[in-house]
């Protein structure tokens, strides 16, 4: 064997070599092994009977420590770190020689036994450090050799410990590579690292699986790789970026497949430095995205397309998103709402209600209608107001809540509802009507019919009392009163008859070459034959030639000379008629109480009459007819009239059909 | 019946006041009454009716139920305010009879329907003849 002294010259290079093998060690368990070999290396230059090798464990204040024997190899067991030898050695940063006696004084029988065996001479102690020199543990070595050690002993020792303070810190490092290395494989994040040329340095199995890419095939290949062409402007930005020290933070971008799919991908991006500092690469972290994308993307399409107006908020009320019908409904476009509070939408004179209301509303938020029972409008940007309805939602996001609120343009509902009601209101105006014109039909026949009855039972029971033969005054008398009766049952019943056609608009004028000037004549002398008390003064002039029907004609003039008889207090009526260009005027005017103001449009109207129905009798529905006839002829009928001073029917009738 | 009424007395004859505004029913049931052998005098409205019924002191009044100045019930008010204690026969061509009654504090045989014939009208007369001079 060769003496230890022999071999000093190349003690240095010899370690170098145990201590490069043994970093490639990856476990701290085959510590055991680098301290073997350490040991068998060490015994090439220095005598040595006892060695132990101190491990302080960082999260205690014990060591690990590994003893070699010639006789019993390797031995590993903890110890305190603060008595016996260990503690001293732990202090030695530049070692320390101890004779025996010196070695007695510091060791622990209990602890350090092995270097108070018989025979040892000479220790030696030297704490371990690592490469940013502090203290990892510490060595002890003893001779039995006669000479002991020498100072220059002291040096190589100290070298020694050097390079098996720094064996050991790179052992620690390899273990937690490994601990790193397995932590990033098992990540369901893709994890990978590049370099400062952008080349793919790392490549984990979550990235394989993404991007469709083994680590070796990505490896050596530039970043390039999965970015998609029209992103690679944005890469180089993103290396400038890292480059220059900067991290990239939950970057929303895209990335291409293998397969040639692209995914959406949230991503951030930290530089790595070297020991001086400098950037020399950058790892990745990865998040795939496209199915809450996707998630997003419907929603947001389904929101978008919904056929109400849709407006997302934060609590705040402002406006985070708002869909296409939102921007028809109140006339901004999404730019302009986006970010503004939500009370722009709101009238002016309801907004601090609205808000008011908004802030209860996210006390306790639970989806409901907004403004139960109110009537709620909305603010359109051209400061137009519309009807709405409602609908609140919360949504309870990952840190935040908003509200989405379903907006309904609701003024076609309330323009049917409108609508409706006035349907409803001219129906039930209508029915009532009916109702009241049976009920004066059914009395106003009632009673002539009775008359007759009675007239003509009269009669009946006379001609079987021979006893007493009816006088010839007697019978012409009740005859007349029987043609009156029936006279009137006729008209009332040709009234209704009327009422029905000009209704039904089933009326047909039977238009001839007319005279109205006779027409009225013979009208008025009618009635002078009957009328009682009031003297009619017929037109002056000579024949007024058209196409009317003449029977609507005589019907339209004896209805208006009779309102004029009826209520004229037997005045004198006066009647007159004007043969114009293309038009005859006919005007027939009493003395009567006259007509209001307010009255002289609704005398026109079906059932309107401005007395009671029994003082004068009849439908109420004759100026209706009238009006229904000469506008059947294309004419118009007016009254002009003060209370107290009569009143003046002016029928304008055109000579011929007119086109229209 | 109608033998019986011809054999009446001149002195004994039943006065009817019939009061309606329609003059050609007054005049029809004047007419018919006559001829029955009742002495019938008529009234076109409420003033009248009043004035009449002071006069005669009907045994039996016959009137409409709405007349244009006012209502026959609130003529036989004040007919009935004068001691008159007329047996009435309200006429009437409402169709809502069956609530007026009631209201009016009228019998129904004490309502003629119109239209109506004269056997109704007579025996209707007969049947309140009894009630005469009872108010």
């Amino acid at each position: 064997m060769v003496s230890a002294r022999e071999r000093s010259p190349s003690h240095q290079a010899l370690v170098r070599a145990v201590l490069t093998r043994s970093a490639e060690l990856l476990d701290p368990e085959d510590a055991k092994d680098l301290f073997a070999n350490a040991l068998q290396a060490a015994r090439e230059f220095l005598p040595l009977e006892v060695c132990q090798i101190a491990v302080l464990r960082p999260q205690d204040a014990t060591c690990d420590l590994y003893g070699v024997s010639l006789d019993s190899g390797i031995t590993h067991r903890s110890c305190p770190s603060d008595v016996g030898l260990v503690a001293k050695a732990l202090q030695c940063t530049d070692g320390l020689l101890l004779h025996a006696d010196e070695l007695a004084r510091h060791s622990r029988p209990e602890l350090d036994a092995p270097f108070l065996a018989p025979g040892l001479r000479c220790a030696v102690l030297c704490a371990l450090k690592g490469f940013n020199g502090s203290v990892c543990g510490a060595l002890m070595c003893a001779t039995s050799a006669a000479e002991g050690y020498r100072p220059e002993d002291l040096g190589a020792t100290r070298m020694f410990a050097l390079h098996l303070g720094a064996a050991l810190e790179l052992l620690q490092a390899r273990h937690d590579l490994r601990h790193w290395n397995a932590i990033v494989k098992s990540s369901h994040a893709p994890i990978l690292g590049i370099n400062g040329q952008g080349v793919i340095t790392h490549w984990n199995p979550a990235a394989e699986r993404l991007f469709e890419h083994t680590a070796s095939e990505a490896i050596g290949r530039s970043i390039a790789l999965i970015v998609p062409e029209d992103r690679r402007q944005e890469l180089a930005r993103l290396l400038g970026q890292i480059g220059s020290g900067r991290s990239v933070e939950e970057l929303e971008t895209s990335c291409i497949t293998g397969g040639g799919r692209t995914v959406a991908v949230v991503l951030t991006m930290s530089p790595i430095r070297d020991s001086t500092g400098e950037v020399v690469g950058a790892s990745s972290i990865i998040r795939d995205v496209t199915s809450s994308k996707q998630a997003n993307e419907r929603f947001r399409l389904a929101v978008d397309s919904a056929p109400n107006a849709m407006i997302l908020t934060d609590e705040s009320g402002e406006i985070l998103l708002a869909n296409a019908e939102a921007e028809r409904l109140f006339g901004y476009s999404r730019a302009e709402l986006t970010g503004r509070s939500i009370e722009l939408l709101v009238p002016h004179e309801l907004r601090a209600l609205h808000q008011s209301h908004r802030k209860s509303f996210a006390d306790q938020p639970q989806k409901r209608a907004m403004g139960v029972g109110r009537d709620l409008w909305a603010l359109r940007k051209d400061g137009s107001q519309v009807p709405v309805e409602v609908g609140l939602n919360p949504i309870y996001g990952e840190n935040e809540r908003t509200i989405l609120a379903s907006i309904v343009d609701i003024s076609e509902r309330r323009k049917i509802e409108r609508e409706r009601a006035r349907l409803l209101a001219e129906t039930q105006q209508a029915v009532e009507a009916r109702n009241t014109f049976l009920s004066i039909a059914s009395h106003e026949l009632k009673t002539p019919l009775t008359a007759l009855q009675l007239t003509v039972q009269s009669l009946l029971r006379a001609s079987t009392r021979q006893r007493e033969p009816m006088l010839a005054g007697q019978l012409m008398e009740k005859l007349r009163a029987t043609n009156r009766q029936v006279s009137r049952l006729t008209m009332l019943v040709d009234q209704l008859l009327d009422v029905s056609r000009l209704t039904a608009r089933r009326l047909k004028l039977e238009r001839a070459r007319t005279d109205l000037t006779s027409v009225v004549k013979d009208v008025i002398d009618r009635f002078a034959q009957s009328a009682e008390g009031s003297t009619i003064h017929a037109p002056d002039c000579g024949p007024a030639w058209g196409h009317w029907d003449s029977g609507r004609l005589d019907q339209i003039f004896t209805n208006l000379v009779a309102n004029a008889v009826k209520y004229g207090e037997g005045a004198p009526i006066e009647v007159e008629l004007a043969d114009l260009d293309g038009e005859v005027v006919v005007s027939v005017q009493d003395r009567g109480p006259g007509i209001a103001p307010e009255d002289q449009a609704r005398i026109f109207e079906r059932f309107e009459r401005l007395v009671s129905h029994r003082h004068f009798g009849g439908f109420g529905l004759g100026l209706w007819i009238v009006r229904q006839l000469v506008e059947a002829h294309g004419g118009r009928i007016e009254v002009h009239s003060q209370p107290g001073q009569g009143a003046q029917f002016i029928v304008t009738l055109p000579k011929e059909v007119s086109a229209t | 019946m109608t033998e019986e009424r011809e054999l009446r007395a001149p002195w004994s004859a039943r006065v009817v006041l019939v009061v309606d505004d329609d003059d050609d029913l007054r005049m029809a049931i004047v007419d018919a009454l006559h001829h029955e052998g009742f002495l019938a005098v008529s009234a076109s409205g409420g003033e009248q009716a009043v004035q009449l019924a002071h006069r005669h002191r009907p045994d039996v009044i016959l009137l409409d139920y709405r007349m244009p100045d006012q209502l026959g019930t609130d003529v036989l008010r004040r007919i009935r305010r004068g001691g008159i204690g007329s047996a009435t026969i309200l006429m009437t061509g409402a169709e809502n009879v069956d609530e007026l009654l009631p209201r009016l504090g009228f019998d129904p045989e004490e309502i003629l329907m119109k239209p109506f014939g004269l056997d109704l009208l007579l025996s209707l007369v007969d049947a309140v003849l009894p009630r005469a001079g009872r108010a």
